[in-house]
């Protein structure tokens, strides 16, 4: 009998950026020896509840989820999957967070209903709403540098990573993004298509948002390398809550005139933020407080 | 004229089966034309590249490069030439890597296994097939700014050009990638094609593909072109001349689109060894067009080579340097654009409000135009009712999206479902694959 660990994955919907992810990951090869494959569900034989229920209880040593949970068959699955499997992680920003399919909940239900991704009642949730999650690999996709972290702490090493583990930085991007703080107070917003920035200052700094102070690092600041603002895809940062929240909080801090009566004009500039909740909760708004938009009946 | 655009969340859908004498089948495509539009309504128009390409991440190059171009029309921007030209080098790795991935690691259905028969060549090992693409990957990376998901679009130009270090670094793996492309092709010369021939399921249809100024394939931009299954051109121009008749397509009437269809609409592929490999093809099923279901995969083992060709020279064109963006832009408006895409023509219409606000953002996809040859196949497949819905009708309808797979992208991330109704309309059996 093979005393290889027991890995599946299993993607219950999304772009298939997680898969491609681990699949190209230079650390696959390794953790693929150590292995003993139990289902690859993007990849693998045709997989149904009947043939998940065919393993035993706590049968599969390891199980990478990628993807939201959008209706009862997924939260159905979730559940069972989490009775087979010994260790869950949580992939990517949308089983992480709910990723970007989260922002369908801030539409009214007619609407939802219309979104192909989001059937039934199209409320979309993170797997850590639904079942114990024991690991997290956030982002989306998760990128190289923190896909190579767990496949070495869960699969390479003697030592197994202790339960709540997040396979990412517990600072900020901003830790690994090297720009030059010039400390301006922030008395506009800036859009960066139709202003672009300059690529050696902290965005922030020059008045553009990104989530950088408010998101976990581990990316090596991937956005910012290409002069693109972070946009929050690993979720907020160790003791956060939530992150729309957060960087809500750090630009209205930032906000500053000179002299007295300003108080209108701080007002101006952060009622000039605009789609603040596709800012500041893209890829977070179904794990956030914020939950889901209520019908108000108007 | 925003709400007559079809628009689609690729989703891959439905099959359903009725059984009505003689059965038939059809793909379900879902084409309200308002989920994704309302989703995307009151989102930033410089975000709209960030969400397209995460609606399938198999094509997240062209969906990325479709917005793109889509927003340069919304703010009438004129990107600088140095920017066009790494855009263009991007739009040919992400060619490059869709197929790649779509021939060796796309689940095969039925009896379909384009990855077996291809690596029945033993010089091709999966450590190789990996390595490759995760190679294909860092070139999106180099000239996107990130792997698999690249960020560097934006209207007028590009957030990041390659580094001193990284230009001679994408020039030495589009080297490899031609390399390794050229010998999978030889190895599916030797397998694969056997089974393409064998595979005899043939769908006339209309072909819609992009052409360059010489009237070769193209696999990025140029005109758009149409031809009908004699090859005989019915239409020609941008998207102000196409989509209508897109828009206007009637179901029954079998539309292709993606490498085959390419090979169909022009003259052939535009570049030198791609151009000779072809005729191994048209010297097996013809010279096109060519309707031979199967010979998809085929037409996609070639653009593998074309696409890395075209990465080779487009590479030499570029220059070292940070963004590249011309950042007169007007007011914004209304813009439609059209790309070849690497699974197919892709054509995305925004509307943007004065505050740069998206108010209607729709998608016309490869998957959306292809499903009217998807049914025309699966009606040609499936003909005997005498037995009612049976596995081995099952095994037919996955036999013929098997067919398509390696085009048909969405099919490998979603689940796919076949809904078999009885003469009374009721649900007589549900087959699901997550």
């Amino acid at each position: 009998m093979s005393n290889k660990k027991t890995l599946a994955f299993y993607a219950a919907s999304g772009c298939g950026g997680c898969s491609q992810s681990l699949m190209l990951s230079p650390s696959l090869a390794a953790m693929l020896e150590g292995v003993d494959i139990a289902f690859w569900a993007t990849q693998g034989a045709d997989l149904t509840s009947d043939d998940i229920s065919g393993f035993d209880d706590k049968g599969i040593d390891v199980l990478i989820y990628a993807g939201p949970l959008h209706d009862e068959s997924s939260i159905d699955t979730a559940k069972l999957l989490r009775r087979k499997a010994k260790r869950i992680v949580s992939y990517g920003a949308c089983a992480h967070l709910g990723g970007l399919c989260g922002l369908t909940n801030v539409y009214p239900g007619a609407q939802l209903r219309a979104l192909s991704k989001t059937d039934g009642e199209g409320f979309v949730q993170p797997l850590s709403a639904v079942i114990d999650v024991d690991y997290i690999l956030p982002g989306c996709p998760p990128p190289e540098a923190m896909v190579t972290r767990m496949v070495e702490e869960l699969f390479l090493s003697d030592d197994v990573p202790e339960i709540g583990t997040v396979f990412a930085s517990s600072k900020g991007v901003c830790a690994e993004c090297g720009r030059e703080h010039v400390r301006n107070p922030l008395t506009a917003i800036r859009r960066f298509h139709t202003d672009p920035p300059d690529p050696s200052v902290c965005l922030i700094d020059q008045g553009y948002i990104c989530l950088g102070p408010v998101t976990r690092g581990g990316c090596e600041a991937v956005c910012l390398r290409s002069n693109r603002p972070c946009t929050g895809c690993a979720g907020p940062v160790a003791g956060v809550l939530d992150q729309g929240g957060a960087i809500l909080h750090a630009l209205a801090s930032l906000v500053s005139f000179s002299g007295d009566g300003n108080e209108e004009k701080e007002h101006q500039v952060l009622d000039s933020i605009p789609d603040v909740v596709g800012t500041a909760y893209k890829y977070s708004a179904a794990s956030s407080l914020l939950k889901k938009r209520v019908n108000d009946g108007k | 004229m925003a709400s007559n655009v079809i628009a689609l969340i690729p989703h891959f859908d439905e099959v359903v089966l009725t059984d009505n004498n003689k059965l038939a089948a059809r793909v379900a495509i879902p084409q309200t034309g308002d989920g994704f539009s309302s989703y995307m309504r009151g989102r930033l128009a410089e975000d709209l590249p960030l969400y397209v390409q995460r609606l399938d991440t198999h094509c997240a190059v062209s969906q990325h490069l479709a917005a793109v171009s889509a927003l340069d029309r919304c703010y009438g921007a004129s990107p600088p030439e140095k920017a066009v030209r790494i855009r263009r080098a991007l739009a040919y790795a992400g060619v490059y890597y869709h197929h790649l991935e779509q021939l060796f690691l796309s689940r095969p259905s039925g009896d379909v296994g384009i990855a077996g028969l291809v690596t029945t060549d033993e010089t091709l090992a999966p450590t190789d097939i990996f390595e490759t693409l995760g190679r294909a990957r860092d070139v999106i990376d180099i000239l996107g700014g990130r792997g698999i998901t690249p960020e560097c679009g934006i209207a007028g130009g590009v957030t990041k050009g390659p580094t001193d270090d990284e230009l001679p670094r994408a020039k030495d793996i589009s080297s490899h990638l031609l390399e390794f492309a050229l010998q999978a092709e030889k190895g599916f010369r030797g397998s694969g094609a056997i089974w393409v021939t064998e595979h005899d399921l043939s769908v006339p249809a209309y072909s819609l593909g992009t052409v360059n100024d010489v009237a070769e394939a193209s696999l990025y931009d140029g005109a758009l072109r149409i031809v009908d299954p004699e090859g005989t051109e019915t239409a020609v121009g941008g998207t102000k001349e196409i989509l209508p008749i897109l828009l206007a397509w009637k179901e029954d009437l079998p539309l292709r689109v993606g490498p085959l269809a390419r090979l169909n609409v022009g003259s052939g592929a535009s570049t030198p060894q791609a151009k000779a490999l072809q005729k191994y093809l048209f010297d097996a099923l013809g010279e096109p067009p060519i309707d031979r279901v199967a010979a998809g995969h085929w037409a996609m083992v070639i653009e593998l080579v074309e696409s890395a060709e075209l990465l080779v020279s487009a590479l030499t064109t570029l220059e070292t340097g940070d963004s590249v963006i011309n950042s007169a832009l007007n007011d914004p408006c209304e813009g439609i654009a059209a790309i070849e895409g690497a699974s197919g023509t892709l054509l995305h219409h925004y509307v943007i409000d004065e505050q740069g606000i998206v108010q209607e953002a729709r998608i016309v996809s490869p998957e959306s135009l292809r499903a009217t040859e998807v049914n025309a196949a699966l009606s040609s497949a499936i003909s005997d009712g005498a037995s009612g819905v049976t596995e081995g009708v099952i095994e037919q309808i996955v036999s013929v999206i098997g067919s398509y797979q390696p085009a048909y992208v969405p099919s490998a991330a979603f689940p796919l479902r076949i809904t078999l109704h009885d003469k009374g309309g009721k649900v007589a059996k549900e087959w699901r694959r997550p």
